[in-house]
């Protein structure tokens, strides 16, 4: 009896602490999560009163082309920015790993400099790279005496320009992201290396030096110590970088909003979280944005379950 | 002692301002860079000749965010007192009596309203009510370079008065490097995607002896051929190559700008910052007709909320008739570029003064009796994307003009039958 008060009384105590983070969350995360879902039944433009509407929103989000074409642009990001974020990631970890090395720190600090600058700001800084007149980039490919290309304005994919060449038509899907998109894809590739690479670099220190020495003594390779001791053993971090970076590439807006205002060249930089903002709040569909956002929750929660259930298993917990 | 006096006299003052200024209006807007000095200053003379009364102006961006706020302010119970709102934002608020009715106000002045330029003033009136004063309303004028126009051989003093002949001049004016590339182009007729998106389309169809939608605005009517005629007109200057096709909107003000264009439709709102800020001979023109003259008629106004107390709806009445009389609306017009509002201004001797110093400022206000407001609706954000689409599909090559207005026109009607069965 007396047992079951103490523990009645530690968990009041356990409550308290938690209710103030609880608090904050509930008014700041769960309320809106709550009341965007039953909005995402209504139809409302925020002045006039909701009008309820079923599952409409959601049956109109997923027969429009527009809705689509916004997932498969998300796609494109997602599967530009992450090979690439990782593989340069790991590939300055290994460069900045040893000690010893003269001026480490101050490679580790311009290389993690890109992370720490506001997107925004980072935006209007490749905006001014590739602009069409006076941009870096159109001014060194002049340099070196090739045509100028129009970065932002150009809605061919980019495997479309490849096969181009042959005259072949690839459908849709295949056509790959537009020139543009391929701009907005490499800032993501620049804001993420530095985040990768100080993930490699803690995940590389807590590899023992002995495994090292053990493989040395049997004679193996720089290679084969590389792809069997030190890539196996960075599995997790690999493992949080890609989740991280998957839910964070899903969600991408910043950059986009601010390079292509207008949703890019016949609207191929309209990424799914953009339309959901364009509907909010240009057009005021707020409920079939809500439906839209709750689509891209669930296909989030999907991943990440697939991610946990199949991918973890790959992974070397030491 | 002195100092200590002066302190105490500052401080006094300062609170005798707040005790005397017993009515606190918030004003937002949307002018950004430089017609914001032009603005605050108005509003601080005003502040300081009307001493009960105090307006704070705050800055909201531009007018597509304006909407975004006010609708989310009040749903937070947090609106201000006065907003400016794009002439063709209003009916987004008044379908839901969000703005106060200004009738009452004006029938007290009979005069006020003769006094404004008939076609603002209508811009204005909803259902036969008036919601707003029209205050920053411009039009689209055709921007030019006379000093490429001279380079040229070409008469800088006469800019082009027909589609055919800006078609024959962008011709001339466009320049070739040796190796064959374009340095310079003749025209670029750009059409903005987001705030205010199809702006500079839409006098083109009209020119042409198009509409856009029937006049009870319940179908699209960009499927028609004179609106499918103008498309194909507006491609034409790409595939001429007298026009860039493959610049942002932002790129080719950019390259007008440098000089490597010569010339484009703008805004009158923009006609002093031209003068200003640009380091070549400004020349400004009405639009090129074709089987019509017009031009389109865009901007601002400002209207009170309805939820406010009727001492503050005196206030805030007094505060908008002032920013929006003879004086005032000259002083804007001299500063921004933005047409004067009221008849006695337009024929006042002040503003030939003002002619004399900035010509240019001068066909602007000869072109409002050919300026035609944009058709407006609660949707109409979200159309105009639509139709600038279609315009974007066309200069990408991936569909014909009459493919891409009929698909367009599908989707537009959609909306409007969707608004019908609201």
């Amino acid at each position: 009896m007396i047992s079951k008060r103490k523990k009645f009384r530690d968990s009041i105590k356990g409550y308290m602490f938690i209710s103030p983070t609880a608090l904050v969350i509930t008014v700041f995360v769960f309320f809106p999560l709550i009341y965007a879902f039953i909005m995402s039944f209504h139809t409302w433009n925020m002045s006039s009163a909701p009008i309820y509407v079923g599952l409409r929103n959601y049956t109109t989000a997923l027969k429009s082309v527009d809705f689509w074409n916004s997932m498969l642009y998300t796609f494109y990001y997602v599967l530009g920015v992450l090979p690439f974020s990782l593989v340069f990631g790991l590939f300055f970890a290994l460069l900045l790993r040893d000690n010893t090395m003269r001026g480490t720190g101050i490679y580790r600090v311009i290389y993690f400099m890109p992370v720490v600058t506001s997107p925004i700001a980072a935006a209007m800084g490749f905006n001014w790279i590739f602009e069409n007149q006076m941009g870096i980039a159109n001014h060194l490919l002049e340099k070196i005496g090739s045509q100028p290309v129009s970065w932002l304005s150009t809605p061919t994919g980019i495997l479309q320009m490849f096969f181009n060449n042959f005259n072949i038509a690839l459908p849709k899907v295949l056509q790959g992201p537009s020139l543009t998109m391929c701009v907005i894809i490499l800032l993501g590739i620049w804001q993420n290396v530095g985040y990768a690479t100080v993930v490699y670099l803690a995940g590389l220190q807590s590899i023992s030096d002995t495994y090292y020495e053990a493989a040395s003594l049997d004679g193996a390779t720089k290679w084969k110590k590389f792809w069997h001791i030190t890539l196996p053993l960075l599995s997790p971090s690999t493992f949080f970088l890609l989740i991280m970076f998957i839910i964070a590439s899903f969600q991408v807006f910043g950059p986009i909003q601010i390079m292509t205002p207008a949703g890019g060249p016949l609207n191929t930089t309209s990424v799914i979280v953009f339309y959901l903002y364009r509907q909010a709040f240009s057009y005021y569909n707020m409920g079939y944005a809500m439906a839209v956002a709750f689509l891209l929750m669930g296909f989030i929660l999907t991943m990440t379950i697939f991610q946990f259930r199949f991918l973890e298993r790959k992974v070397n917990y030491e | 002692m002195k100092r200590s006096c002066f302190v105490i006299f500052v401080t006094l003052l300062f609170v005798a301002t707040f005790m005397f200024a017993n009515v606190r209006l918030v004003f937002w807007h949307s002018m950004a860079d430089y017609q914001k000095p032009a603005l605050d200053k108005l509003v601080s003379e005003f502040n300081s000749t009307h001493p009960d009364i105090h307006v704070v102006a705050i800055y909201e961006g531009n007018y597509d965010q304006t909407v975004t706020k006010l609708k989310a302010a009040f749903l937070s119970k947090n609106t201000p007192d006065i907003v400016q709102l794009n002439i063709e934002h209003l009916r987004i608020f008044t379908a839901n009596r969000q703005l106060l009715d200004l009738s009452r106000f004006i029938s007290e002045t009979p005069s006020l309203k003769s006094d404004f330029v008939d076609s603002f003033w209508k811009t204005v009136v909803i259902n036969g009510k008036p919601y707003a004063l029209p205050f920053n309303i411009s039009c689209l004028m055709l921007f030019y370079n006379k000093d490429l126009f001279e380079k040229a051989g070409l008469d800088p003093n006469k800019p082009p008065r027909t589609w055919k002949e800006m078609e024959e001049m962008a011709k001339k004016l466009t320049v070739h490097a040796p190796n064959g590339r374009t340095i310079q182009y003749g025209l670029f007729w750009g059409v903005s995607g987001e705030d205010t998106a199809f702006y500079q389309f839409e006098p083109l169809i009209w020119q042409n002896g198009g509409k856009i939608f029937n006049s009870s605005m319940t179908k699209c009517l960009v499927d028609q051929p004179q609106a499918v005629g103008a498309l194909k007109r507006w491609k034409s200057w790409f595939d001429k190559g007298i026009s860039p096709a493959n610049m942002t909107l932002q790129e080719g003000i950019q390259a007008f700008m440098m000089g490597k264009i010569a010339m484009g439709p703008m805004t009158s709102g923009g006609i002093r910052y031209a003068l200003d800020n640009l380091p070549w001979d400004l020349g400004v023109a009405m639009l090129p007709s074709h089987k019509a003259t017009v031009t389109t008629l865009g901007g601002g106004s400002l209207a009170i909320l309805s939820n406010i107390s009727p001492e503050k709806q005196e206030a805030a009445w007094e505060f908008i008739k002032w920013m929006t009389n003879t004086k005032n609306t000259l002083y804007w017009y001299e500063n921004t570029g933005y047409l004067p509002v009221r008849k006695s201004a337009l024929n006042s001797l002040q503003i030939r003064l003002i002619w004399k110093k900035f010509p240019q400022l001068k066909p602007a206000v000869e072109a409002i009796p050919y300026a035609r407001p944009r058709p407006v609706n609660v949707d109409i954000i979200e159309i105009r994307h639509i139709l600038f689409n279609a315009i974007e599909e066309v200069r990408h090559r991936v569909k014909t003009p009459e493919k891409a207005f009929k698909d367009a026109a599908k989707k537009v009607d959609k909306i409007l039958e969707l608004e019908g069965s609201k």
